[in-house]
C-alpha cells in the first residue's frame, strides 16, 4: 500500500514538473519573442541604439533563464540560440543591419520551435 | 587547456551515472524483489526499458538528466499501479499476464495447448528434465505458469515418499539462522531462531570466544549452534 501512495506522490511530482516545464518555457519564449521582435523593429526603423539595448536585454533574459531551461531541454538547441544572441550586439554596434535582421529571424524561428516542441499536442506525441 | 573540458565532461558523466544508478536501484526496489526468471512479461519489459532509458543521459551529456528520469518514473508508476490492480482484479491480471496453461492433463499431453504456446516436444521434455522428471509417463499434470515456468505434479505412485509417509519425522528444530556474521551479532536473526543476545553471549563465554573472533555462527530454536572462527591474522 505504501508503494501505491509513493506512486501517487511520484505521479504528482511528474505532472507538476511537466506543467512547470511547459509554463516556464512558454514564459521565457514569450518574453524573448517580444524583446527580439522589438529589437528587429527598432533596427528596421533606424533606431540602432534602441535595437542594441533591446538585444542586450534579450541576451540577459536568456542567460538568466538558461540554467533552468538546461535542466529539461536539449543542450544543443539552447546552445544554438545562445551562440546567435552572443554575436548580435556586435552586429548592431558595427551596423551590419542585414545580418542583424537575419539573425533576429533565426532566433525567433528557433524560439518558436523550442516553444512548440514543449507542448504535448498530437504533433509532438506522434 | 584541452584537458579541462574533457575532465569536465568526464565529471558530468561520472555524477550522472551515480545519480542514475541510485534511481535505477530505487526503481527496481520499488517494483519488488522478484528474480529475472520470475518476472511477468510486463515486468520484464519495464526492466529492459528502464535500463535502456537510463543509458541515454548517461552517455550523452547534451541530453538533460530529466529526459531519462521522467520516463523511468512514469514506467515505475505504471508498473506499481498495474501490479496493484492485478492483485485487486482477476480479470485485469488475466489480460496482462495471461493464465496458466495445462500441457499435460491426467497424464495426457495436450497437443492443442502446446501448439497454442508454440511449445515443441523438445521444449516440454527440457522443462520436465529441469524438474527432475525423466519419464513423461510419471507426470499427472504439467502446467506452464504465466511467467513461463513449468509446474509438475507426478502421479501418486511416482512421487517420492516423504519423511511423514515413512514415519521418520525428525524432531522440529525450527529455522537455522546466521546469528553472527563476520564479527557482527544480528538481533533479528536471534529473534527468528527464538534466542536472545544473552543466550549468544552465554554460548560464547562457554566456548571462550569473543563476538569479534567469530566468522560465522548459526543457531536454531532447539539451541543447536555451529561456530566458525575467523582465520588467524585476518581482521
Amino acid at each position: 500500500m505504501k508503494r501505491v501512495w509513493f506512486a501517487f506522490a511520484l505521479l504528482l511530482a511528474v505532472i507538476l514538473g511537466s506543467a512547470f516545464g511547459i509554463h516556464h518555457t512558454r514564459k521565457i519564449t514569450d518574453q524573448m519573442t517580444e524583446i527580439v521582435e522589438e529589437a528587429k523593429d527598432a533596427q528596421q526603423t533606424g533606431r540602432e541604439k534602441d535595437a542594441l539595448q533591446l538585444i542586450q536585454k534579450a541576451s540577459k533574459t536568456w542567460q538568466d533563464a538558461h540554467p533552468v531551461l538546461c535542466a529539461y531541454m536539449e543542450h544543443n538547441t539552447l546552445g544554438e540560440i545562445n551562440q546567435l544572441l552572443c554575436g548580435m550586439p556586435e552586429l548592431c554596434r558595427y551596423g551590419a543591419k542585414d545580418q542583424f535582421l537575419s539573425d533576429c529571424d533565426k532566433v525567433l524561428a528557433q524560439i518558436r520551435d523550442m516553444a512548440e516542441a514543449e507542448i504535448p499536442d498530437m504533433k509532438n506525441i506522434f | 587547456m584541452i584537458l579541462k573540458p574533457v575532465m569536465k565532461e568526464m565529471a558530468i558523466s561520472f555524477v550522472r551515472t551515480l545519480l542514475l544508478y541510485i534511481v535505477i536501484v530505487a526503481a527496481v526496489r520499488l517494483m519488488g524483489k522478484r528474480q529475472i526468471s520470475e518476472l511477468q512479461t510486463s515486468e520484464l519489459v519495464v526492466t529492459l526499458l528502464i535500463s535502456n532509458l537510463a543509458s541515454v543521459p548517461m552517455q550523452d551529456t547534451g541530453k538533460p538528466l530529466v529526459g531519462g528520469l521522467i520516463p523511468i518514473s512514469v514506467l515505475v508508476i505504471c508498473e506499481i499501479f498495474t501490479s496493484g490492480l492485478m492483485v485487486k482484479n482477476g480479470l485485469f491480471r488475466k489480460i496482462i499476464c495471461g493464465k496458466p496453461i495445462v500441457v499435460i492433463c491426467h497424464g495426457k499431453v495436450q497437443e492443442a495447448e502446446m501448439r497454442r504456446l508454440r511449445m515443441t516436444t523438445e521444449d516440454l521434455f527440457e522443462q520436465l528434465r529441469q524438474k527432475d522428471v525423466f519419464h513423461i509417463e510419471d507426470v499427472d499434470f504439467a502446467i506452464v505458469e504465466t511467467n513461463g515456468k513449468m509446474s509438475v505434479l507426478k502421479k501418486p505412485e511416482k512421487e517420492q515418499p516423504t519423511a511423514g509417509m515413512l514415519n521418520a519425522v525428525e524432531p522440529y528444530t525450527g529455522l537455522e539462522t546466521v546469528v553472527i556474521s563476520d564479527g557482527v551479532l544480528s538481533d533479528t536473526s536471534l529473534r527468528l531462531s527464538g534466542k536472545n543476545r544473552k543466550w549468544a553471549e552465554d554460548v560464547l563465554n562457554k566456548e571462550g570466544l569473543l563476538i569479534k573472533d567469530i566468522f560465522l555462527m548459526t543457531a536454531n530454536a532447539k539451541g543447536d549452534y555451529l561456530i566458525v572462527k575467523k582465520e588467524m591474522g585476518k581482521k
